[in-house]
């Protein structure tokens, strides 16, 4: 069965072949006109490095010109296309001969010095109009066997501007797809193994044994499901296969990384680790997966077992082995551009003039914040109202991107650090799900926040996401719907919209298969709210395709649809990346890994739904609405602070605000009755704790969604502010001076409940502390330690002082100080 | 039991949707001359009235004349004439020479004509799907009823999944997906109506001529409505016409007869032999006539409209001329893998071997006339291919006695199995042994065989063995580099999932026997070699040179036909068990 499922895969990606590649026959899209300088699109810059590598000396490769798709990734992908050049130009050539030999008339002769002669024209011309003529012999050649023509694919310089060739092409197609399937299908299939292994209760054997029309046995299933919803992937089919590049390469890499550095004994992280520098090395793009993946190696090399002087140098010399590895790796790829130079600058023997060569064509800093209108948080603030680039300097905004991509990525790194410490203790299932979860957060940062984001680098959080399937679909499905989704601007330049209709109707009704035969088995999107979440984004997007389709926009926005696709990618990958971050945290969390992970997956998701769905009821506004909060809060902690004069609460804040106060759950568990009587017609058991959490949940969520234009949009805090700043206890926000006393960001950072809490309340409180004791500097120094004691009710705080001996309560705190 | 053979709807959708988000996939990529036929029919259909459909070739330019049956042709006029073309046309989506008289050596026709003339042979398709369902949900019902194995979904997946169909109907172009799909209805149908619980205790104490209760009747309209879909095929196309003579032995035997039992048995332990012996046949003129006339409405409806012409003599000449060019030589031009492919490959060895090896002079002069072998005519061929069909005729008669004496019911024996199984052996008889046939005409024996696969190991196996060879032999069709990889995994795709399911779905047998014998893995690697030859080796070292262009095609069809020539044997072996089996 794994093999049909295997060429099933195979087969899909020979179709998606079919369709044309970008810039077939010079086709820019419906809007775009040629370039007079360049021809086609990623095939034909994949096609030119065959070449160029072919047939250059390797000094020459990142200085060859430039202007006509110049090499611009790592030395692994130039290596790897010398290996199709060289193929490409041995296999051509095997014809040579024999037809020299069998015809060796005069005529054809002729046309033999002609085309060298062409060839040298060529090679003068240096470009542009070397179209060489068809001549009389090439068209005898076509008849036999036409393999001449997988040699004119790589001949320099003639093959440039309007080759075009089916043979050609499909030797191309035959590249990605032969190492598709050797990179990545092979570390799909190593991860499956591990990932579907186990875990199936004998209830759900029985349940789904008794299913009907059982084609393939009940183990099997979950594994094939995850091959197949992994392998077909419409993204990753569309882009690779279709629109023409290697990613899956360096994705399978990345994978093949990922199982190796799970395993329990140490040398698996470090193949892992050679594995993904390779990774690196074949695509920069790879680095979104890198802060996750440093950061659970350095977890792994720091485990503390026990803390014993061995056990330190054994840390150490783990280190020094990845790191060992890792620069090996490197050097090994990089050190042929240092030891053969050009010739134009051969004066020493070894320099570092090729290696700087190759990182200035890698990291092309000039080219702007994002490339053309990709979903990320970058373009959703340089969209009209906003126009951060307008607004902030240049030079500022990769910095700015830096800092962002930084603080993203942070929870993520930090929970894979604690979890690589103690990855010993858990299967490796585990380690590898963590994992898997972790470094799609920490893309998704990267995608959202950083620096010249590509549409197609939504990519790199797809490829370990889909491998998630079995913990939890619906997400998985509704990700790389949104994902596909989000590239359709691009497809349709590509003109692949009919094949992205078609990949996606073939992965939803597959997903949809799986779940008829899987239903005892797995729920998709149990609860109604998230599902109604995922719907109506999907009903908002179907709705944006049909709008596109019929509705011209207006003559004064051009860009409309692009941009509105851009806005709600924009938002949805926002939400993925809450989750995803969300999921590596209750994952990795030892304390809650016993308890229920996607019970708090799913009230997290609650929350930040809410979060996003702030102001108005339509999704994508609110999204952009929500991406704006976080750029304006960016922008003023950063250098506009004179832009917004009162606090404007970020949806960070407002979603730990809304995290309930330890005395206010235990009020409202006192207010509940023990047995819940009224819940008794309702289907489920009114003692069943863990929905009652969950409705507890919901039903605070709904007070504060009813109370919430009184708040969240900061109106109360203004007020406590100005009236904790009158009792002294804060500063006011243009006297800077004071550093010892609380400022206002700082308070907010520790103890965002002020945000909700009533004014009144907090004042009165604050009055308590003030004019009950008599010792007013204690009372301040402890307020700027723990500002949470301001959310306390009076009564609260009398009690607790009245109950603990004074003299213990604040000969603690100051022995603190 | 009620579940295992059950075919979810929602399976059913899915599966469509699937496949025809893959076959849509698939437009890009070769098409054959039929396409140009077919487009050419479009036109005719479109633009001529109807008594100049047989005549015209615009003026001798094109080769692409219509030689399909009446109803098929009304088939293309509909797809031509129908308010969508309509509407496409109009608002110049379609461009108006897509449904243009092109001549031969004028007729790119547009993306936009190739998507359209595409998308009807996926909608067409539609057709399948029903006739799959119908006649797999029948199928899984009968052999419930009589607590035999049947998976339904697998069956019906199988069906509509067949790599072969795919690459015929979407690659290639042409409508056998349609025209299967409307066999496999008509095979449900008499399935159907074969199932019939004539006679009741009640009944039978009474004796006498009470069979026609509502049940028969019933049974009777199915079985007549399987005829009449049978006589629509064969108004669409003419190379049903080799499962006539089944159809016609089944249905009068045993729709047309009807048992009359005289004498009241006393006791019911001679039950069995009184049955036997008191039984008498009768023939029911009135069944006779109503299956003749539906039938013929049926056959000859579609004629009329050129009949009705006043030159309907010659409208008839000119469509018996197109319909059966017997100009054509025996055998296609890719050789199918039959009978007389394995003929004239002998004829071309005995010709090299008596070039090369010294054989004494007296032999010599006696072989000498026979070599290379004498090509037989047409109306010998035709007379063989009658002897290859009288089998199933005979059994065909048996099994309509035996059921009619209702041994089925007690000894769970299914008629609807056989006649299947006599729909196959028809097939292969006419595949074998046909004049000038078509690789494509081995699908008929494939898909109805599908309907049995789950049924039982040796059918599995059958079916298993008949598919590799049948379907591998379609393989060169798609000649073109771009479709290598396509093709190949086609293939393996299927197959090995076709494998896998089916050894999971089988009934557990003692001895736990395996689907695939040493044989197949033999022949799996034999096919393997053939394939990398065919594909590979030969275009690099023979092509160049241009020696033995022929010689991959002959391999293949000579292989293919010796593997198929087994199964035709194996499925006439299983359909006298069938038929005889107590």
């Amino acid at each position: 069965m794994k093999v049909a499922v295997l060429s099933f895969v195979v087969l899909l990606r020979i179709l998606v072949g079919f369709q044309p590649h970008s810039g077939q026959d010079d086709y820019q899209g419906p809007k775009g006109s040629p370039s007079p300088h360049k021809y086609g699109g990623d095939y034909e810059a994949q096609r030119h490095w065959m070449e160029i590598t072919y047939h250059l000396p390797i000094s020459e490769w990142y200085w060859h010109s430039l202007e006509y798709w110049g090499l611009d990734y790592p030395p692994l992908t130039a290596y790897v296309s010398w290996a199709c050049g060289f193929v490409a130009h041995n296999v051509g050539s095997l014809h040579d001969r024999t037809i020299l030999d069998s015809d060796s008339d005069d005529d054809t002769n002729i046309n033999d010095t002609d085309t060298s002669d062409n060839n040298n024209v060529c090679q003068l011309d240096a470009d542009i109009e070397c179209i060489q003529p068809t001549s009389k012999k090439e068209q005898i050649e076509q008849k036999r066997g036409g393999l001449k023509a997988i040699k004119n694919l790589v001949a320099l310089h003639s093959s440039r501007f309007w080759y075009e060739d089916a043979l050609g092409k499909m030797y191309m197609r035959f590249t990605v797809l032969l190492l598709d399937i050797f990179i990545y299908m092979s570390a799909v299939l190593a991860i499956a193994n591990i990932l579907s292994g186990e875990k199936i209760s004998t209830t759900v054997q029985e349940q789904s044994s008794s299913l009907p029309n059982n084609i393939v046995s009940t183990s099997d299933q979950r594994y094939l499901w995850l091959l197949l919803t992994a392998l077909t992937q419409p993204a990753l089919l569309l882009i690779d296969h279709g629109h023409f590049q290697y990613n899956t390469t360096s994705l399978g890499l990345a994978l093949w990384s990922f199982y190796f550095m799970t395993q329990s004994s140490f040398i698996g992280p470090v193949i892992g680790s050679v594995l993904f520098s390779l990774a690196l090395n074949f695509k920069q793009m790879e680095l979104y997966h890198a802060p996750a993946v440093f950061a659970y190696l350095l977890g792994r090399c720091f485990c503390n077992k026990n803390n014993t002087e061995q056990q330190k140098i054994s840390s150490i010399a783990k280190f020094c082995a990845l790191g060992v590895s890792v620069i090996l790796t490197f050097a090994v790829l990089w050190l042929p551009f240092a030891i053969y130079p050009r010739e134009s600058l051969a004066t020493t023997k070894f320099h570092l003039d090729g290696i700087m060569q190759v990182l200035k064509r890698l990291f092309p800093l000039q080219r702007g914040l994002f490339e053309g209108k990709v979903a990320n948080i970058w373009f959703a603030l340089s969209v009209r109202p906003l126009s951060i680039r307008s607004r902030v300097a240049a030079d500022v905004l990769p910095l700015a991107a830096l800092l962002l991509t930084l603080v993203m990525i942070l929870p993520a790194c930090l929970m894979l650090y604690r979890f690589g410490q103690q990855s010993f203790k858990y299967t490796s299932k585990k380690n590898l799900e963590c994992l898997l979860y972790g470094s799609a957060s920490t893309s998704l940062a990267f995608f959202l926040a950083s620096f010249q984001v590509h549409e197609k680098g939504i990519l790199i959080p797809l490829a370990p996401l889909s491998l998630l399937v079995l913990d939890s679909p619906g997400f998985v499905i509704w990700f790389s719907t949104v994902a596909t989704w989000s590239l359709w601007p691009l497809l349709v330049i590509d003109r692949l919209c009919e094949a992205y209709v078609c990949c996606l109707i073939i992965f939803l009704c597959i997903n949809a298969m799986a779940s008829v035969q899987l239903s005892g088995e797995v729920n998709f999107l149990k609860s109604n709210l998230v599902s109604f979440v995922a719907m109506l984004s999907l009903v908002v997007m179907m709705c944006l395709h049909l709008a596109e389709w019929r509705v011209l926009p207006p003559a004064h926005l051009p860009d409309l649809f692009p941009v509105l696709w851009s806005l709600l990618g924009c938002g949805l990958f926002c939400m993925s990346y809450v989750v995803t971050t969300w999921t590596t945290m209750t994952k990795t969390n030892a304390a809650k890994l016993n308890s229920h992970p996607k019970q708090g997956w799913r009230k997290f998701f609650f929350l930040s739904y809410f979060g996003i769905v702030a102001t108005s009821g339509e999704a994508f506004s609110s999204s952009a609405h929500q991406t704006m909060h976080h750029g304006v809060f960016f922008c003023s902690s950063l250098n506009a602070r004179k832009e917004s004069d009162y606090l404007i609460p970020t949806s960070d804040h407002l979603e730990r605000a809304r995290v309930l106060l330890s005395w206010e759950e235990q009020s409202k568990k006192d207010s509940k009755p023990v047995l819940n009587l009224s819940a008794i017609n309702s289907d489920r058991l009114p003692l069943a704790d863990g929905f009652d959490n969950d409705a507890a949940a919901t039903t605070s969520t709904e007070n504060h969604n009813t109370t919430r234009c009184s708040w969240e949009d900061g109106g109360v805090w203004r007020e406590t502010e100005q009236a904790l700043v009158a009792v002294g206890i804060l500063v006011d926000t243009n006297s800077d001076d004071k550093p010892k006393k609380l400022t206002r960001e700082v308070i907010i950072d520790k103890v965002p409940q002020l945000l909700r809490l009533p004014t009144d309340q907090i004042v009165e409180s604050a009055n308590f502390f003030l004019n009950s004791t008599d010792e007013k500097a204690t009372f301040e120094v402890l307020l700027q330690l723990d500002p949470s004691l301001l959310t306390y009710t009076i009564s609260q705080l009398d009690y607790g002082i009245t109950y603990l001996s004074n003299m213990m309560f604040r000969g603690d705190r100051t022995a603190a100080i | 039991m009620t579940n295992r053979t059950a075919l979810p709807f929602k399976a059913v959708v899915l599966t469509f949707l699937i496949l025809s988000a893959l076959k849509y996939l698939l437009i890009p990529t070769y098409r054959s001359t039929d396409f140009d036929v077919h487009r050419n029919w479009l036109a005719i259909t479109h633009h001529l009235q109807i008594w100049e459909w047989y005549f015209d070739d615009v003026d001798g330019r094109t080769v692409h004349t219509l030689d399909y049956p009446p109803l098929f042709a009304f088939f293309e006029s509909f797809l031509s004439n129908n308010y969508v073309t309509g509407a496409l046309l109009r608002s110049g989506w379609l461009d108006a020479r897509c449904l243009d008289l092109l001549p031969d050596v004028d007729n790119e026709p547009s993306e936009n004509c190739v998507k359209f003339h595409r998308g009807t042979v996926i909608l067409s398709d539609i057709v399948l799907f029903f006739g799959a369902y119908l006649a797999s949900t029948s199928m899984g019902k009968i052999l419930r009823d009589n607590n035999r194995p049947h998976n339904t979904l697998l069956t019906f997946i199988l069906i509509v999944t067949n790599p072969g169909l795919i690459m015929l109907d979407h690659v290639h172009f042409q409508y056998n997906g349609m025209m299967l799909g409307i066999l496999l209805c008509s095979i449900a149908c008499i399935t159907r109506g074969s199932n019939h619980k004539m006679v009741d205790e009640v009944t039978e104490q009474h004796g006498e001529d009470r069979s026609e209760t509502k049940s028969c009747q019933s049974h009777q309209l199915w079985e007549l409505g399987g005829a009449a879909t049978f006589a629509a095929l064969l108004a669409m196309k003419h190379l049903y016409l080799t499962l006539a003579p089944l159809y016609l032995f089944y249905l009068l035997r045993h729709h047309c007869f009807i048992v009359k039992k005289e004498i009241n048995y006393k006791s019911y332990t001679y039950r069995k032999e009184t049955h036997q012996s008191e039984m008498k046949f009768h023939f029911s003129w009135k069944r006779f006539f109503i299956l003749a006339a539906v039938t013929l409405a049926c056959f000859l409806g579609p004629f009329i409209p050129f009949l009705m012409q006043s030159n309907s003599i010659e409208q008839l000449e000119q469509m018996l001329q197109r319909l059966f060019p017997f100009g054509r030589g025996l055998v296609h031009y890719y050789w199918a893998a039959n009978i007389w492919a394995l003929y004239l490959f002998a004829s071309r060895v005995s010709t090299f071997a008596f070039r090369r090896v010294p054989i004494p002079g007296d032999i010599r002069s006696i072989v000498e006339p026979f070599v290379p072998f004498p090509e037989p005519t047409p109306g010998v061929v035709a007379i063989i291919l009658l002897i290859g069909l009288v089998p199933s005729m005979i059994y065909a008669w048996n099994v309509g006695t035996s059921s009619l004496k209702r041994w089925w019911q007690l000894n769970s024996f299914i008629p609807a199995m056989f006649f299947i199984h006599g729909v196959v052996f028809s097939s292969f008889s006419a595949f074998m042994l046909g004049f000038h046939v078509h690789e494509k005409a081995i699908m008929t024996a494939i898909v109805p065989l599908t309907l049995l696969a789950t049924t039982s190991c040796y059918s599995a196996r059958l079916f298993i063995r008949t598919s590799y060879f049948g379907i591998f032999a379609l393989l060169p069709l798609l000649f073109r580099t771009e479709e290598l990889l396509l093709k190949v995994a086609l293939y393996v795709t299927w197959l090995s999932g076709a494998i896998c399911t089916l050894q999971s779905v089988l009934p557990k047998t003692k001895g736990n026997e395996k689907l695939l014998t040493l044989f197949d893995y033999i022949a799996f690697f034999i096919l393997a070699c053939l394939l990398l030859f065919m594909e590979v080796i030969h275009p690099i070292v023979f092509l160049p040179s241009g020696r033995l262009e022929f010689l991959p095609l002959m391999a293949v069809s000579v292989a293919c036909g010796l593997g198929l020539v087994y199964c035709w044997m194996e499925s006439s072996v299983i359909m006298i068990v069938t038929a005889t089996k107590r």
